[in-house]
């Protein structure tokens, strides 16, 4: 057996596990978003992919909104903006991380989710995005016919609001 | 998908496939001569992580190999390995693992185990020397040098049979431009050949052929890896589960790590 992987990076043979993966069609990005937004906003390590266990650090910003799912904290109003921030940090490591497209996809709109939700509730924008170019992503992820009609909503009033400036 | 192949051995026309639980099961069931050749073939298979670990524990090389050999022989065949098989059939991986700390850790086992063995050694090492072991980054541990390995050596399986089985068949094509356009841009980090240049090369009519064949050679691709991997499972839904948890614990090593002659 020829030892083609020998030596390459883990990221690499990542990727390469990821083609078998991907190319099953199983993975979409609604339901791997799906499951992004049904997951507990946990602030220990509960599972590999608890926000905790990603960020490698307790989040105690998420202490007070135990019990919730992400998608709940999202649309929540009374989310405050440090558990929004740790949500974006938290998708963007997820985004570094993604090795199939529907991962990169659903991760994707998990950040600016928490982005919006802290635009749209709190009229402040916790990323060094200027509003054009945060208007720009939201528009891109509006067009997408697997973003969920609640985070669509938010987004799209988001959008409007960054459109203002 | 059957954990333990009870089918006998002899039948000329007979399938007998092989999994590490009907290895395991036929490795305690035969005459001594035929269980060495089994543990051989255990061996053969699992080595590399097994030897990853055990290097990436801070044993040198003639130390790795002889508790890789210690390992299988004492560990792997004998009935401790078996028994938790028989509780914990859907975790190969994971157990073999778990099997070879608790080796590794036992002071008693890794101070006797030269002294338990001919100087040969009874399981043989023929199958090791000569072979690369994959090396992942300096500062991973020695869990992460363990399921580095068992994913290089899943994959070079895969990739042998996927290539195999299109060069064996007269479709050698397929093979070249799933190698050309996925897998050598993917490993080795360069550009994708284009379809037009590819399609010159290797004589395909255009560049709609060319990507629907890489299509099939992706599929095929999966349904080996899919095989591959079954084979540690207990179930179906465990498959994609265990290619996840590789992925998983692959991009945790993170982007430094692995001896990545390509950048």
């Amino acid at each position: 057996m020829a030892d083609r992987t020998a030596d390459r990076s883990p990221h690499r043979m990542a990727d390469l596990l990821g083609v078998g993966r991907e190319a099953a069609g199983l993975d979409s990005p609604a339901t791997a978003l799906a499951a992004l937004l049904e997951a507990p906003a946990s602030p220990e390590p509960a599972s590999p992919a608890a926000p905790a266990a990603v960020l490698g650090r307790p989040c105690h910003e998420l202490r007070a909104h135990a019990g919730k799912s992400i998608g709940e904290l999202l649309t929540a109003p009374d989310t405050d903006l440090a558990a929004l921030a740790t949500l974006k940090d938290y998708a963007k490591e997820l985004v570094r991380r993604a090795r199939l497209d529907s991962q990169r996809s659903a991760a994707t709109a998990l950040y600016y989710a928490a982005i919006a939700a802290a635009l749209v509730g709190h009229g402040r924008r916790i990323t060094s995005y200027d509003m054009g170019k945060l208007a720009e992503g939201l528009a891109d992820l509006l067009a997408r016919p697997w973003l969920p009609p609640e985070l669509a909503g938010m987004m799209a009033r988001a959008r409007a609001a960054s459109e203002r400036g | 998908m059957p954990q333990y192949d009870h089918t006998e051995m002899g039948g000329q026309n007979e399938q007998f496939e092989t999994t590490p639980w009907s290895e395991l099961l036929r490795a305690r069931t035969l005459d001594t001569d035929h269980r060495q050749a089994a543990v051989n073939q255990l061996l053969g298979r699992y080595w590399k992580p097994v030897y990853a670990y055990l290097r990436r524990k801070g044993k040198n090389n003639e130390e790795a190999k002889d508790l890789t050999q210690g390992f299988f022989e004492t560990v792997v065949l004998g009935r401790d390995l078996f028994q938790q098989a028989d509780r914990q059939k859907g975790r190969f991986r994971t157990l073999l693992l778990t099997a070879l700390d608790r080796y590794v850790t036992s002071d008693y086992r890794a101070r006797t185990a030269q002294k338990r063995r001919p100087e040969e050694g009874v399981v043989s090492l023929d199958g090791i020397e000569g072979h690369r072991v994959p090396e992942p980054a300096d500062n991973a541990t020695p869990e992460q040098a363990f399921h580095y390995a068992w994913a290089s050596a899943l994959l070079d399986g895969v990739l042998d049979e996927l290539r195999r089985s299109y060069e064996g068949t007269g479709r050698a094509a397929y093979w070249e431009v799933f190698r050309a356009r996925t897998l050598e841009p993917i490993l080795d980090g360069v550009e994708p050949i284009p379809l037009p240049e590819l399609c010159e090369h290797l004589g395909i009519d255009s560049p709609a052929q060319a990507s629907n064949m890489l299509v099939t050679a992706k599929r095929r691709f999966r349904s080996i890896l899919r095989t591959h991997v079954g084979r540690f499972v207990e179930d179906e839904a465990d498959i994609d589960r265990e290619i996840d948890e590789l992925i998983e614990l692959l991009s945790q090593a993170g982007p430094a790590g692995g001896r990545d002659r390509h950048g």
